[in-house]
């Protein structure tokens, strides 16, 4: 009863904090579907653009190898002249890439002598990477398309240079390979609900502390317990409430990132958002003990935001682990706190499905740990040094 | 009526409390006096139940608060020395939030409020958030929470450090006003001319023991001196004559 009392005030108290609801409404929540949105949405049409669009090709001496021209042409890369020094032209950023054709060029070609030419490009620049494996590439196959040539002229099968053939199978799905994508999604989501707590957890302990009010509430007939289990639940609730946000930010921001183009497919159907949502909450609880113990040692409002900054590195842990090992959704997996969430939502959002045991473990251990978490915050609220 | 006898308290190398008793009777200010560091707080907080003593037994109003806490907690207003309260509420939900905490049902409560209001003269602010609160606001509406499970004990502690004269003037009426109504009233502080303006009691503490006490003219006399400030300042001395003979120093 008491800690109901406690729960209702601190909720009251925080909402008119605007720091509060500015970090559970807004930023936390929103940003990183927006963020995600934005970006991904970008990624692909120019992805898409890039590939498309004519680009131009700088060439000097186009006149010496008239067919290969063509064939540039041909692949959508228009033919510029161009006239100077390529080595500098280029590595002053005058031209992007230069394509040199010898002199020698139509003689060496035309006595089967490999025919000089040279492209004039600045690796180091990121941004041109793509049009200048595409040059490359347009030339290869020009190559390639030369030595058949060569070898049908000499009465031989082509095929006589190609003894092997590879053929790669993608058996992947759209949604898996949205899931590519998409493992930055549980890092947000899980940042997103530590961030909806911290700030009730600082506030509900070394601010209650720095403001001198931690006393007089000790001195009240309500039990330390009581008094630690409504600060937590508050804590707990506004994680909820931004988990909530986040998943219907991201199921609405998704809708805008033209996945289908790329042949992948994201998508947050109201099910897979509810169960995202169940799947998660044990995590909210658990933050919300963290969170609320680490700042119960801590003296004041700026030690404990230090504090908790290095709880935030938490739910970062799996995503970096999963870059360098990706995990399987095996049971032992989900299992874990934290490293289990991160696996449910990856499962979730790739349209699998989960195995029920480990689901139940899953909200099991977490909850577990997070009554083992409480408990030790309990005993430290029980003890004089909690007044500070 | 808040008794303790004997108090003792430690902190790891550091003996906060060594020897503390005192009585504090119904319908009389009883004043804590003592240099910063004496163990007035540490006294307080342990008659307050908020940390446990070492040794020593305390009473309020015949309840031990070290084998029922809670029920002490009920017969007892703790006002910290800076007001505590919670800025984004107004002053009727700070009063509301303990008086909930401390087992009012709503009707009865809301009603309790109303009259502290009236009482304290809170009337034109007790709905603004706490944040603007002037100093003695603040005051008001702490005192207001900390009896508004109405005790028969109030402890205040360093009532009126920081506060400038006017909130002090207003917080002394306040105190006197409740004594009127036969609160036992125990506070602390290390200025003389205020515990000597306000007590019927004193009990002078240094070096986590009592040094003196009584009545301010009985502690006149025993000290020899018109001057309670000198009173004071030889009480003090006394209790730090022993340690130099330790020393070797005195005869």
């Amino acid at each position: 009863m008491r800690t109901w009392i406690v729960y209702l005030k601190e909720c009251q108290d925080n909402l008119r904090d605007r720091r509060t609801l500015l970090s559970v409404l807004l930023f936390g929540p929103l940003f990183g579907p927006i963020l995600f949105a934005v970006f991904m949405g970008t990624a692909i049409t120019m992805g898409m653009e890039e590939a498309e669009r004519p680009l131009d090709l700088p060439v000097m001496g186009a006149e010496h190898a008239p067919e290969l021209m063509a064939f540039l042409a041909e692949n959508r890369l228009q033919i510029e002249d161009f006239d100077g020094e390529p080595q500098k032209a280029v590595r002053e950023r005058e031209v992007d890439f230069v394509l040199v054709i010898d002199e020698d060029y139509g003689q060496a070609l035309r006595d089967g002598r490999p025919a000089p030419l040279a492209f004039y490009a600045d690796r180091s620049r990121q941004r041109l990477s793509g049009q200048i494996q595409r040059v490359r590439n347009t030339i290869n196959a020009w190559d390639r398309q030369l030595t058949e040539l060569r070898l049908l002229a000499r009465g031989i099968d082509g095929r006589v240079i190609r003894p092997l053939q590879l053929q790669e199978v993608d058996v992947s799905t759209p949604e898996t390979r949205g899931l590519m994508i998409a493992a930055m999604l549980p890092y947000f989501i899980l940042l997103t609900v530590l961030m909806g707590g911290f700030y009730l957890a600082i506030d509900t302990t070394a601010g209650e502390r720095e403001r001198g009010s931690l006393e007089p509430l000790l001195s009240t007939a309500a039990r330390r317990g009581e008094i630690l289990a409504g600060k937590l639940l508050a804590t707990a609730t506004f994680s909820l409430l931004a988990l909530a946000i986040v998943i219907a930010a991201f199921s609405v921001a998704l809708r805008f990132v033209p996945m289908e183009t790329v042949d992948m497919a994201l998508s947050l159907d109201l099910a897979t958002a509810v169960m995202l949502f169940l799947t998660v909450s044990p995590f909210a609880f658990l933050g919300a003990a963290v969170m609320c113990l680490v700042a119960s040692f801590t003296k004041s409002y700026k030690e404990a935001q230090t504090w908790l900054s290095v709880v935030m590195i938490v739910p970062l842990a799996p995503m970096i682990v999963h870059f360098v090992r990706p995990f399987e959704p095996t049971i032992l997996n989900l299992a874990i706190p934290v490293l289990g969430q991160h696996v449910a939502m990856l499962e979730l959002l790739g349209a699998e499905t989960l195995p029920v045991l480990g689901l139940v473990l899953n909200t099991g251990v977490t909850l577990a740990l997070t009554g083992v978490v409480a408990w030790v915050a309990w005993l430290f609220y029980r003890r004089e040094s909690v007044l500070g | 009526m808040i008794e303790a006898n004997g108090l003792q308290k430690r902190f790891g190398d550091v003996e906060a409390v060594r020897d503390v008793s005192l009585r504090a009777e119904d319908g009389r200010i009883t004043g804590l006096l003592g240099p910063n560091g004496a163990g007035k707080s540490t006294s307080l907080r342990m008659i307050s139940t908020a940390i446990r003593p070492d040794a020593g037994q305390i009473r309020v109003d015949g309840i031990n608060v070290v084998d029922a806490p809670q029920q002490a907690r009920l017969a007892m207003g703790v006002m910290p020395h800076n007001a505590g309260l919670y800025p984004r509420l107004s002053g009727r939900e700070n009063i509301r939030y303990f008086g909930r905490l401390n087992g009012i049902d709503r009707e009865s409560l809301d009603a309790r409020i109303e009259h502290l209001a009236e009482r304290l003269d809170m009337k034109a602010f007790v709905d603004r958030p706490a944040k603007g609160y002037s100093q003695g606001q603040k005051l008001k509406t702490a005192l207001a929470r900390s009896i508004v499970h109405n005790p028969r004990n109030l402890i205040l502690d360093e009532p009126t450090s920081g506060l400038d004269v006017m909130a002090t003037r207003a917080l002394r009426d306040l105190i006197r006003d409740l004594r009127q109504d036969g609160f036992c009233i125990l506070f602390s502080s290390h200025v003389m001319q205020e515990v000597a303006a306000l007590c019927d009691q004193i009990v002078i503490i240094a070096h986590g023991q009592v040094v003196a006490r009584g009545e301010p003219d009985q502690l006149r006399q025993a000290m020899g001196s018109e001057d309670l400030e000198e009173v004071f300042v030889r009480a003090i001395a006394k209790a730090e004559a022993p340690q130099t003979a330790d020393a070797g120093e005195q005869s």
